[in-house]
Order: structure tokens, then C-alpha cells, then sequence
């Protein structure tokens, strides 16, 4: 899996200003139900803000664990990370 | 009052530990730059392809900064080069003095990666002085994910002549009963504002380290160096400004130069490129609300021989079309063409916000013109620089419609004072 993927999604904002990932959809087509969030994080290196998300989805029957980020400046969403 | 302190804080490299920070921690890469022989370097396809900051490694293979990239890679084959990217560079600096401002209240910034922290009385909010330095230093490499050095001291000079001691990811002191030992066995090069001329003339006298030019009689240094002498004479005896200057003062004058693709030969392509100079230090002008009653032209044959002259402006102005005709016939007076040109710049200096301007009995176009410029700031602010141009600039000859600045990205703020609020809304 390439890492820094840009996906679409839907997420949820709070009205504290947080902000949840939910459903998000990969170039292929292929849809991911966020089943679960373990920890979120805050990166601020080189000065560039993102929002890091723990997260896990069943796929095929299989939990998959990932890391999606939230690219604050240019308010896109990348999978990070997966497997 | 307790003792003044001040930090000096200097990020290490910083064009090449932001980079290679934003590499591993954003895009994920495997290999961190900071330990490979890497270097930031200017644009290689122009002819101004130069070394903007390196890595440690680098460094130890005899890389220089500011040297040309093919010098570079002669002492060092498998040096990595990656290009500039001054968004990056303008954001990782804001971060980094927003940070200061949140620990310290008073913080001057005096680079773009180097600035003074005033920590004077808080000592019972941060503890003592270099315990409480170590602490910032890495709270500065958690949170940001890159390296600084601090130097710790009573005035400005002495805390930045500590950060410059032995780097990376250091804290030195350098108080006024250490100087002795510390910085006075220093080549006397390594003193602050001691350039490569003063240094010349100082070595012929036999004067080499720091500690000499201290003892030396203050009336000799003057006979040598003139005013600039004394300053640098207090220098190497530790004295120096202590009050920061929290808010940037206001800018002297407003200049940019340009490095062409090609020597140019002709008048005509002269003052093409003075027009397209003119364009961008007009705007910042009027961007910043000043005039100006000077023009100065510089130039830099191919040969590397530097010229300049000035010329008056009649009015203080702030109008490209004005500020190019003195630009122009600046340019006259030194060059009729031939010699060929390398570089050429544009500056405008003697500014103030509210000059005046009389009123003229032979016709006066500058309300017409200020109306003009004002349009097209505001069309360029909106749609971009490219979204309108002079005609003359169509023709394809190398010449950029505004020219100045690094590159392009680099006129969105490094120049000018940082603001955070201004690009970052949270």
C-alpha cells in the first residue's frame, strides 16, 4: 500500500471543534467504515499542522488497523498508513 | 530588576532540518536528510544554483553554504540536493516564534530562523537560566520536531556569539567574566558584523583573534575602521544592545534584485528589466503605504565588477511608471549598453508614510498613475501576479514581468515581518 494517499471522506465535526473520521472512500472505489478510533495526535512538525487518527476497520471479515491524517492548511484527508 | 537575560535561539540548518523534518514526519519518508550528506539548494536550471543550507555530514565533507551547487558536488559526488520550498520554510518559521512568544513575552525576531528571547524575571516560572534553556530546546525539537542551539547571556551580542559557539542541538553561556576564555581565542572573523573587509584590514595589522581587537587602543580601531570600528571594538570587549526590539522596525528602504537567465548588452533589455524590477518594488511600496524620494540602480557586470548610482525623485513616489523613469535614467548615467550585465537591482530608499507631494504647474499624471497601480495591485492580489502584465513583457526573452525576490514563493512574507494570524486562521 502507498503511503499518503488522498481519500475522500465523511467525517464529523463536534461542536467542540473536534473532529471524527467516519466513512472514507479510496481511489479504487473501495469504501472503509471506521469502526473504531484508538488515538488521535497532534503534529505540528516544520510548523505544518495535521490531526493523526488511530484507527481500525473491518475489511473481509479482517480488522485492519490504520493511520488517517488531517491535513489542516489544505483540509484534505490522506490514509497514512495501513497494515 | 534582576540581571537581564537573554537567549539567543538559532534553528540548526534551517532550511535543510525543516525540510527533512516535513519529509519524515509528513510524507512519510524512511531516511531522515539530516544524516545523509544533503543539502537545500537554489534553482539548478537558473544560473544563481547555489547551496541554501546543509546537513551536518555535508558540512564535514567541506560543503559550504552560498557556494555554486557544481563546486558542491565536486568535493562531495553523492551529495542529495532537493530544491527550496519557501511555503514550508515561511510556515516552519512562524510556528517557531509563535513558540517563543507563548514562553517568553518579549521576542524579537532577527531571521528568519534566529531570534532573542528576553527572560529576564523568569526564573521562578522556568527555573535557572541554562536548565530552563535545555528545557525550551527540547520542547522546541518535541513539538516542532527539529534541532536549535541557545545562547544564553546578559546582552544580545554576547547571547548570539554563545548560539554561534558549537552546534547542532547546543546551549552555551557566554556572560561577561567568560569572554575571556570563550570568545576571545576566536578568529576575529567570527565576531559579530566583522565581514570579510574588516577582516582584511584588521589581519594586516597583525590583529587576528577577538582578543586582540579588544586590547586594542580604541583610537587605533577607529583611525582603521572608522565608526564601524568602534562598534565592533565594544563587540569584542562583550558590549552590546540589551533592549529587543519586539516590533520590526520600519523598513528603510525597498529593493529587489535580479540574476538574468543571460547577460544582456543592450539599453533597451536594461531597462526591460529595470521595468520588471520596478513592478515588484512599487507594489511592496504601496503595499506598505510609503514613498519614496530616491531611486537607486545596482549592477553586476559579467565579470563580477558591482556598480550602483542614484538618482532623486522629483516627488516621493510610490508609482511604478515614475520610480522606472528614475530607474532609467539611473541607468544612463552609468551604462550606454555594451559591458555585459548579470545582475541588476532597484531600490527605493528615503521613504516615509506621509510624504506629501506638491502640487505641479506643468501637469502632474501621478493621480492617474496611483489610480493605475492601485487597480492592478488589487487585480494581482486577487487573481495573481500572472493574471495581468505589460505588453512588452509577452515577448519571450527570459525577462519576468516582476522580477525580484528568490523565487516567486518566497515574496509571500519571508522579507516582510511574520505575521502568525495572517495565513494560519485556527
Amino acid at each position: 500500500m502507498e503511503r499518503n494517499t488522498p481519500i475522500e471522506m465523511i467525517s464529523f465535526c463536534q461542536g467542540d471543534g473536534r473532529l471524527r473520521p467516519l466513512r472514507f472512500r479510496l481511489a479504487d472505489g473501495t469504501v472503509v467504515r471506521v469502526s473504531r478510533v484508538d488515538e488521535t495526535r497532534l503534529l505540528e512538525a516544520a510548523g505544518v499542522t495535521a490531526l493523526l487518527y488511530f484507527c481500525r476497520a473491518q475489511i473481509a471479515g479482517r480488522e485492519l488497523r490504520f493511520q488517517l491524517r488531517y491535513l489542516v492548511k489544505s483540509h484534505r484527508w490522506v490514509l497514512f498508513e495501513a497494515g | 530588576m534582576a540581571d537581564r537575560i537573554i537567549y539567543h535561539v538559532d534553528v540548526n540548518s534551517a532550511f535543510l532540518s525543516w525540510e527533512a523534518c516535513y519529509r519524515r514526519e509528513h510524507l512519510g519518508d524512511e531516511q531522515d536528510l539530516r544524516d545523509l550528506p544533503s543539502a537545500v539548494a537554489g534553482d539548478k536550471e537558473a544560473r544563481h544554483g547555489i547551496i541554501l543550507a546543509k546537513s551536518t555530514p555535508a558540512k564535514l565533507r567541506g560543503v559550504k553554504t552560498g557556494e555554486p551547487i557544481w563546486q558542491a558536488r565536486r568535493k562531495c559526488p553523492d551529495l542529495i540536493l532537493v530544491p527550496a520550498n519557501y511555503g514550508l520554510y515561511v510556515a516552519a518559521s512562524r510556528r517557531f516564534i509563535a513558540l517563543l512568544k507563548d514562553y517568553a513575552p518579549v521576542v524579537e525576531q532577527y531571521s528568519i530562523d534566529e531570534a532573542f528571547v528576553d527572560v529576564t524575571g523568569c526564573r521562578r516560572l522556568y527555573g535557572e537560566p541554562v536548565q530552563a534553556a535545555h528545557k525550551l530546546k527540547e520542547r522546541i525539537h518535541r513539538e516542532l520536531g527539529f534541532t536549535v542551539n541557545i545562547g544564553v547571556s546578559c546582552n544580545k551580542l554576547l547571547a548570539k556569539m554563545a548560539g554561534e559557539l558549537e552546534k547542532p542541538d547546543k546551549v552555551h553561556t557566554l556572560f561577561p567574566q567568560e569572554i575571556g576564555e570563550k570568545m576571545w581565542p576566536l578568529p576575529v572573523g567570527e565576531l559579530f558584523s566583522v565581514g570579510p573587509a574588516s577582516r582584511a584590514r584588521l589581519e594586516q595589522i597583525g590583529v587576528t583573534t577577538i582578543g586582540q581587537l579588544a586590547r586594542m587602543e580604541l583610537s587605533r580601531v577607529k583611525a582603521l575602521l572608522g565608526k564601524h570600528g568602534e562598534h565592533i571594538w565594544n563587540y569584542a570587549n562583550g558590549r552590546g544592545p540589551e533592549e529587543l526590539e519586539a516590533e520590526a522596525p520600519p523598513n528603510k528602504g525597498y529593493g529587489n534584485s535580479t540574476t538574468l537567465p543571460a547577460d544582456i548588452t543592450r539599453p533597451d533589455q536594461g531597462r526591460k528589466v529595470l521595468l520588471s524590477l520596478c513592478e515588484t518594488v512599487g507594489a511592496r511600496l504601496r503595499a506598505d503605504g510609503q514613498r519614496g524620494r530616491c531611486v537607486t540602480v545596482h549592477l553586476r557586470t559579467a565579470d563580477f565588477y558591482d556598480w550602483s548610482h542614484q538618482t532623486p525623485l522629483p516627488q516621493p513616489s510610490d508609482a511604478t511608471l515614475e520610480i522606472w523613469q528614475a530607474a532609467c535614467r539611473a541607468l544612463d548615467q552609468m551604462w550606454q549598453g555594451g559591458t555585459p550585465l548579470r545582475q541588476l537591482g532597484v531600490s527605493v530608499t528615503r521613504v516615509s508614510r506621509d510624504a506629501a507631494r506638491q502640487l505641479s504647474l506643468f501637469g502632474d499624471s501621478y493621480d492617474k498613475l496611483a489610480r493605475l497601480d492601485q487597480a492592478v495591485d488589487g487585480i494581482r492580489r486577487r487573481y495573481g501576479e500572472e493574471a495581468l502584465q505589460r505588453a512588452v513583457f509577452l515577448q519571450e526573452d527570459g525577462v519576468e514581468h516582476m522580477a525580484g525576490g528568490l523565487s516567486r514563493e518566497r515574496r509571500t512574507g519571508v522579507t516582510k515581518p511574520l505575521d502568525e494570524e495572517e495565513e494560519y486562521p485556527e
